[in-house]
């Protein structure tokens, strides 16, 4: 019975259109966002140019290519988002756009972004399916491939991955910092009021309150409104609404833009097949009739459990803090790859001590002579980042003739406004210290 | 409902909030109106009219100063002439203390912020004597930050040990001639930096109210805070041979090694970093500072408090330098005393301070949804 209904459903069709419009509105934005990190002249201060990076649990063998193998990989990136956003060579494209993004994403952890993961997952999908079997490139190459309906999977499987994000990113909302003290936006809020227009209304806690509750309403509840026609249009336009006012208040690049045109997925076939039609209309050919159909059903018996248990990782693997002791925001243990997204105001004050396990003499490190501002600010806050660093300082001294360097920390870190606190033991010999999947124990606990 | 208006009110939509947000990051420059709540720009206007412009000035008087003494010293070259020369130098460096957390706008040189360029210790003597020898040396296109500024002009001027008659008579036509090349650039460096604060830098400053990057809440923050490490990081705990890899004690790191006034500006330095927080003009007059601006957010008062008996360890520890010359006293106790309460004050103005402002430090995007 129920193996009949998971076998009908994997039957089931439905109108390909919104899986290309999903297909171009990605390759659009992922080609600015691409142009846009170049002209930032990110590619050198980011990548290029720091002496050392952070780099993420069992990836530290990624090193940046030099500055002409970086660029090259931005062309690759430039060139694979043209052939997604035009279905041109789509499935090449995808999967060399998904290893070169990933693969640059993976250079510098201190980078890491929630929605840069989330770009990361779409792309992978994204080499799954058949986006490209209609008003592409790829079709009026080879008609045969062509297509008007795909399964109802392939559109619900992207569908299922925004509603992860936006769920969780809801959920994580409901803790007591966020909802009974409008933390971090009491704080963040206030430093906002020179912004034109709105900006006078950041200065009331009030504001802080109204927007930590919206939001989590808005995060949590906004999938379910997209799925059912009724609230459909009222929940797109709280989509734009929440994703332009964020996108005003923070330094968040483009992704309020990527969010708000992946979301239109959830609107019906008809929709996105009129607006198809009209861009396409000249190029009759490339919607093409449904010939090959019968023949090119996709063989799904691998595909789909590949997928599922995919999803079913990404379900699970944002519950992991559970298993670890002490605060989350503090320990960060299981902090990322969870869609924990503008939940905490978190800064720290790292001073690494360097002691020659010889004569004793205790020095204390600069860390701008190592370290970029941005990965001195995300190193000296989260405890793995510290650890990383220690390391590095251990094998540098090395070079330079330490017998047996021993690495000290003092790191004080202040969260959503509390009194600054040592984060981790000031006296542990981090060089002793191993970063793993087991609790980190020269962690201190939160007060209060 | 027609099809086409649809599609049409959904692109438009989605087309202006983009805009309008990229539009808003950039519109921050402009002035705004605030209501109630603490008002920036009215911290700004306070901090550039009776800090950041006042103590350019003096600055520039000094050096402007310097530069007849230094023309005189050349047209006639004598002790009397030499003195002259370094009274009005002492006066230049601790002049300098008080605008060299500002080196942003105006006072961002080709090379960084001037204090960086133009403050750089120690200097490299070996290379000054070369470009004294080089008659094709060409100032302007070195990028070397070592053989220019404030402490050559202490090194020619003082010497290494030389008695004054000795450093006279050594003056050769070649070292006047270089003399006389670093101090014109302090001169129109300083001339420039004026003028431009003077003209339309100075609205410039006070209406780019916000706290992003590139904020003048943002530049001023950074630097304030730049430079209060390099208190700590360069002034006292290099020579006194705190920092990571050294093997001991080094006198000849100290800022103006020469002249032998480390301490002095040392105490002028810190006074600087108090002025910005406090609010406080040079000359002692309240004006609206950091302090000012913490006690109006979340969190800030306990942070105040905080701040408030760290600052009286370290002028208590900066009044416990030995007197004399410091790079004879570098491994004195009273340094290490020093570098601790500097450090441990270092995190309440570094993180503490700007999580509570919600200043932005760098132009990188932030995690956001």
């Amino acid at each position: 019975m129920l193996n009949q209904r998971v076998a009908n459903y994997l039957n089931k069709l439905v109108p390909i259109a919104p899986l290309i419009t999903f297909r171009i509105a990605f390759g659009a934005v992922m080609l600015f966002s691409t142009i846009r990190y170049i002209y930032m002249g990110w590619v050198d201060t980011q990548l290029v140019d720091p002496i050392l990076h952070f780099s993420y649990f069992g990836f530290d063998w990624i090193e940046p290519l030099p500055r002409l193998g970086m660029y090259a990989v931005f062309g690759l990136l430039i060139l694979s988002s043209v052939g997604i956003l035009l279905g041109y060579f789509y499935r090449v494209a995808t999967v060399l756009f998904f290893f070169a993004f990933t693969y640059v994403e993976l250079i510098d952890i201190t980078y890491y972004l929630n929605h840069y993961y989330f770009v990361s997952i779409v792309s992978f999908l994204l080499i799954w399916l058949p986006a490209n079997q209609n008003y592409s490139l790829d079709v009026l190459r080879k008609p045969t491939i062509g297509r008007k309906k795909v399964s109802a999977w392939c559109i619900d499987l992207l569908k299922l991955q925004i509603a992860i994000v936006y769920i969780y990113a809801g959920l994580f909302k409901i803790n007591t910092d966020w909802l009974l003290e409008a933390l971090p936006l009491a704080i963040w809020l206030p430093a906002k009021t020179s912004i034109p227009i709105i900006g006078g209304i950041f200065q009331y806690q009030e504001t802080a309150y109204l927007f930590s509750w919206m939001g989590m309403l808005f995060d949590t509840f906004v999938v379910f409104a997209l799925l059912f026609k009724p609230t459909r249009v009222l929940a797109y336009i709280a989509v734009v609404v929440f994703h332009t006012l964020t996108g005003i208040l923070f330094q968040i690049g483009v992704f309020p833009l990527v969010m708000m045109l992946v979301v239109t997925i959830f609107f019906p076939a008809t929709f996105h097949e009129r607006i198809l039609n009209r861009i396409f209309k000249k190029l009759k050919r490339v919607n093409s009739e449904e010939k090959a159909h019968q023949n090119n059903r996709r063989n799904n018996s691998k595909l789909v459990p590949l997928l599922a248990f995919f999803m079913l990782f990404q379900l699970l693997f944002p519950w992991r803090y559970l298993l670890y002791p002490g605060n989350i925001f503090w320990t960060e243990e299981g902090y990322r790859f969870s869609w924990r997204v503008m939940l905490m105001e978190k800064a720290g004050t790292a001073t690494f001590y360097v002691k020659d396990g010889d004569d004793g003499r205790e020095g204390s490190v600069i860390n701008s002579q190592f370290l970029n501002d941005h990965q001195e600010k995300q190193m000296a806050m989260q405890p793995d980042l510290i650890l990383q660093f220690a390391h590095y300082l251990e094998s540098h001294f090395k070079d330079k003739g330490m017998k047996d360097p021993k690495v000290r920390a003092e790191v004080w870190v202040t969260l959503n406004g509390r009194r600054a606190q040592l984060l981790i033991d000031p006296k542990r010999d981090l060089t002793k210290e191993v970063d793993g999947w087991k609790t980190k124990d020269w962690i201190l606990p939160l007060k209060q | 409902m027609n099809f086409k208006k649809q599609i049409l009110s959904i692109t438009t939509l989605v087309f202006s909030a983009f805009i309008l947000f990229n539009a808003c990051s950039s519109s921050e420059e402009e002035t705004i109106n605030q209501p109630a709540g603490f008002d920036r720009s009215e911290m700004l206007t306070s901090i550039a009219d009776n800090l950041i412009i006042p103590n350019f000035e003096a600055v520039q008087t000094s050096v402007n100063a310097l530069h007849a003494s230094v023309q005189n010293f050349v047209a006639n070259t004598t002790e009397q002439n030499l003195q002259a020369m370094r009274n009005n130098w002492v006066q230049v460096v601790k002049d300098h203390q008080h605008t060299n957390a500002f080196g942003f706008g105006p006072a961002n040189l080709l090379l960084g912020s001037y204090a960086n360029v133009l403050g750089a210790f120690p200097v490299n003597t070996a290379n000054i004597e070369q470009n004294i020898q080089n008659p094709n040396f060409d100032l302007a296109n070195s990028f070397a930050t070592d053989i220019r500024g404030f402490y050559t002009v202490e090194y020619l001027i003082y010497g290494i040990g030389q008695s004054d008659a000795q450093l006279v008579s050594g003056f050769t036509q070649e070292r006047r001639d270089y003399l006389v090349l670093i101090v014109n650039e302090l001169k129109t460096t300083f001339d420039t930096i004026v003028s431009e604060w003077r003209g339309t830098y100075r609205n410039e400053f006070i209406s780019n109210d916000g706290t992003s990057a590139g904020s003048s809440v943002s530049l001023l923050y950074n630097e304030f805070v730049k430079y209060y490490e390099v208190l700590k990081n360069f002034k006292v705990e290099l020579p006194a041979g705190l920092t990571a890899g050294q093997s001991g004690p080094d006198g000849t790191l100290v800022e103006a090694y020469y002249s032998g006034i480390s301490r002095d500006l040392i105490m002028e330095h810190f006074e600087s970093s108090k002025n910005i927080y406090f609010g406080r003009s040079r000359s002692g007059q309240s004006i609206i500072g950091f302090e000012d601006y913490l006690k109006s957010v979340v969190g800030g008062e306990d942070l105040v408090n905080a701040t408030l008996p760290a600052i009286t360890r370290i002028d208590n520890a900066i009044a416990a330098l030995p007197s004399g010359e410091l790079s004879a006293n570098v491994g004195d106790q009273s340094l290490i005393t020093l570098r601790d309460e500097l450090q441990a004050n270092t995190a309440n103005f570094k993180s503490s301070m700007s999580s509570l402002l919600g200043i932005s430090i760098t132009f990188n995007s932030g995690d956001g949804d």
